[in-house]
């Protein structure tokens, strides 16, 4: 338990961390993230409840969560593809590491900033592939649920439904 | 009649959505937001919530929930409508609602309300319903597990990963938001530190001295906690006492993350549960007072509908309107944590099916409503004011003439001794580049709450503020690091059958067994 709770606080203080000597705020790099993580989620949950709606055969009310979906899917790509390839360091992680690391290179950063710099750069890499790594992973929840519904659509089998039969009897038990 | 009845709502509601849409003077008053927002929530209860509840989800009252099935009193108990709206709400209602908006205000007040409003009833509270309802019919289960069972392994997997990492960012977000907020200012950390032995007294008094009593032990608490604001100010007005709290950014970093690891291996009765009342309460109550507040005092707002800054060059954070609106707003629109708690506690509290769109969507709407008042709270601010309090020194410029210099040049007037008369009367030595989010928002209320409820108490209400959005937060550090271990052993030790439960709702009981699904559900409070 001490072991586990250690990693996951040093999970977050790491960033913590890093928001904290960001001479910016921090908190500019860091809520994109967030945003992102927490629409991600989202994403995820739409996935979940658009594959149900087609199992139970209630595809022609799928698009209730799945244009939701296709939304928070379209924004959270947009903005992944944005924080990852963007030339603007104000919005690019990569671009905000290089940016910082020229600066660095070529000796115009403030003094204060130099012993922080190269976790920043790191850090802001490391956001990238954060971010990269969790769009991902929304993906391909999208295409196991499209998959799932073709298969639906289609006659193929899926896994059962896990739903728990009604059972009237256990009012009387109330 | 009836029928007329609506038709009304629904017109006034157009009226207020294209006149906020449409306004285009210096300033708007905040009154047409709220009867916007009126309209627009009730029209999307009364019509599409029904319609989804009834066609898409065929919502059946007669079949029993797993609360009444098992009915094991200690995670599966059937419990009124309006207490498990309670529980649902406070879990899912944290400081993410707060500071989305805060932040996204620099677009302007327009595209941020807009989504904050469509978002919720199309988007946001369909997810919280739907997985609310599914999770309902399947035993309470759990998000992750759902994937797996019904999708596949795949799906499984990705979500109990994508599920931990979001896990982490989240609580470095808030920590960093508290953070910013006490960093030197004596009386925000005075207040902030003092909240943790309230909690721990609270948890004792629970336990040994009056055990069961939560809403005496509450109310006492809660009274403790505004007695720490006005100490708080009694410190930063004693020069010696006044030093020993002021610290930078880095030790109180230090501070969150030993707190965050002490926290999470205490047991839960002794400081997650009694400051997860407490935070209830508190949370209720304030958002009470700011609605009334609001209506009261009906503020003109001051920031433009849409700012120049929707082309990206934005001082809060980069990126342009869109997509950087939406994933701003994050909480108040559309949020994927909420989906942790409607597969979590919630389902397994249920009484009725019926009770799923009370719940699921209305809960939702209330959030909704904060995320709105939160909106109000940053734009009635001089639009100058809200820039230089948000913007960090990289950005404007490291001094208050540097920053007052770049702020005027984007067209929003400040001047050094407007800033420095606001943070006198916030009882604060600087309100530049304050950021996070917390003391904008912060300075919003304190200038609602105490234009409606006492003159001149700008300092009091500027440091209740900052109590009130720390406490949430630091309930959220503690919950979240105990379920982000949760999911790591489950990870970890349990890799190859992910379908098991993933914890968190049944390893943590406290003798007083209600509050142990109150605190760990807190954690998704973002």
């Amino acid at each position: 338990m001490l072991i586990t709770s250690a990693l996951v606080v040093a999970g977050w203080g790491y960033f913590l961390y890093i928001g904290v000597i960001d001479p910016n705020g921090g908190i500019n790099i860091l809520w994109p993230l967030f945003g992102i993580a927490n629409q991600l989620l989202a994403g995820i949950a739409l996935c979940v409840a658009t594959g149900i709606l087609v199992k139970q055969g209630r595809a022609r009310y799928a698009w209730v969560t799945g244009v939701p979906l296709a939304w928070i899917a379209l924004i959270t790509t947009t903005a992944t593809w944005q924080k990852v390839v963007s030339v603007d360091p104000r919005v690019g992680f990569l671009a905000a590491a290089d940016h910082l690391a020229s600066k660095l290179a070529n000796g115009t950063l403030p003094p204060a900033q130099i012993p922080v710099a190269p976790q920043l750069i790191f850090n802001q890499r490391l956001d990238a592939a954060l971010a990269i790594m969790l769009t991902g992973i929304l993906w391909i929840v999208i295409v196991d649920m499209l998959r799932v519904s073709w298969c639906v659509m289609n006659g193929r089998p899926v896994l059962p439904s896990s739903e728990v039969p009604a059972d009237h009897q256990a009012v009387g038990a109330l | 009649m009836r029928k007329l009845g609506w038709a009304l709502v629904a017109l006034s509601g157009a009226c207020a959505v294209g006149g906020i849409a449409l306004h285009r003077g210096e300033t708007i008053n905040a009154t047409w937001l709220i009867v916007a927002a009126i309209c627009v929530y009730a029209l999307g209860y009364r019509f599409y919530s029904a319609w989804v509840s009834a066609r898409v989800l065929s919502l059946d009252p007669s079949r029993p929930t797993p609360a009444v099935r098992i009915n094991d009193g200690h995670d599966f108990v059937p419990t009124h409508r309006w207490i498990v709206f309670g529980h649902h709400f406070a879990a899912i209602a944290g400081p993410g609602p707060l500071i989305g908006p805060t932040l996204a205000a620099q677009f302007g007040y327009l595209p941020g309300t807009l989504w904050i409003l469509v978002g919720a009833v199309l988007g946001g509270c369909v997810q919280d319903m739907t997985i609310l309802f599914l999770s309902t019919r399947r035993n309470g289960r759990s998000l992750g597990q759902m994937a797996r069972d019904e999708l596949g392994v795949v799906g499984g997997y990705a979500a109990i990963i994508g599920t931990l990492t979001i896990m982490l960012i989240l609580i470095a977000v808030l920590g960093l938001v508290v953070v910013n907020a006490m960093k030197h200012s004596p009386w925000a950390t005075a207040t902030v530190f003092a909240t943790i032995p309230i909690a721990v007294l609270i948890g004792v008094y629970l336990r040994n001295i009056r055990p069961g009593r939560v809403l005496e032990a509450s109310l006492i608490g809660v009274a403790l906690l505004l007695l720490a604001v006005v100490g708080g100010g009694l410190i930063n007005g004693n020069e010696t006492l006044r030093a020993l709290v002021d610290f930078d950014g880095k030790p109180l970093a230090g501070f969150v993350i030993a707190y965050g690891f002490v926290a999470a291996v205490l047991p839960v009765w002794l400081l997650l549960a009694p400051r997860d009342y407490l935070s209830t309460f508190l949370k209720l109550g304030t958002i009470a007072l700011l609605a009334i507040a609001v209506v009261v005092m009906r503020p003109e707002i001051h920031m433009p509908a849409v700012t120049q800054f929707v082309d990206g060059t934005g001082p809060i954070f980069g990126g342009a309107l869109f997509p950087f609106v939406f994933i701003t707003i994050a909480c108040g629109a559309v949020s994927g944590f909420h989906a942790l708690v409607a597969s979590g506690t919630t389902p397994k509290l249920i009484a009725n099916e019926g009770d799923v769109r009370l719940i699921g969507y209305g809960s939702m709407m209330l959030e909704s409503a904060v995320a709105l008042m939160a909106m109000i709270a940053a734009t009635l601010l001089d639009p100058g004011v809200y820039f230089a309090i948000n913007s960090g020194p990289g950005i404007v410029g490291a001094t208050a003439d540097a920053a007052v210099t770049t702020i005027s040049s984007w067209g929003f007037s400040v001047t050094a001794d407007q800033m420095h008369t606001l943070a006198a009367q916030m009882g604060e030595t600087t309100l530049f580049a304050r950021t996070g989010g917390a003391p904008s928002l912060a300075v919003g209320m304190a200038s609602i709450l105490s234009s409606t409820f006492g003159k001149g108490l700008l300092a009091i209400w500027y440091h209740f503020a900052i109590m009130f959005e720390a406490v949430f937060i630091l309930t959220t550090l503690d919950a979240g690091t105990r379920v982000g271990r949760f999911m790591l052993q489950d990870a970890l030790g349990h890799f190859g059958s992910p379908s098991r439960a993933l914890p968190g709702t049944h390893q943590c009981s406290s003798p007083a067994h209600s509050s142990s699904q109150a605190g760990v559900t807190s954690y998704t409070s973002e």
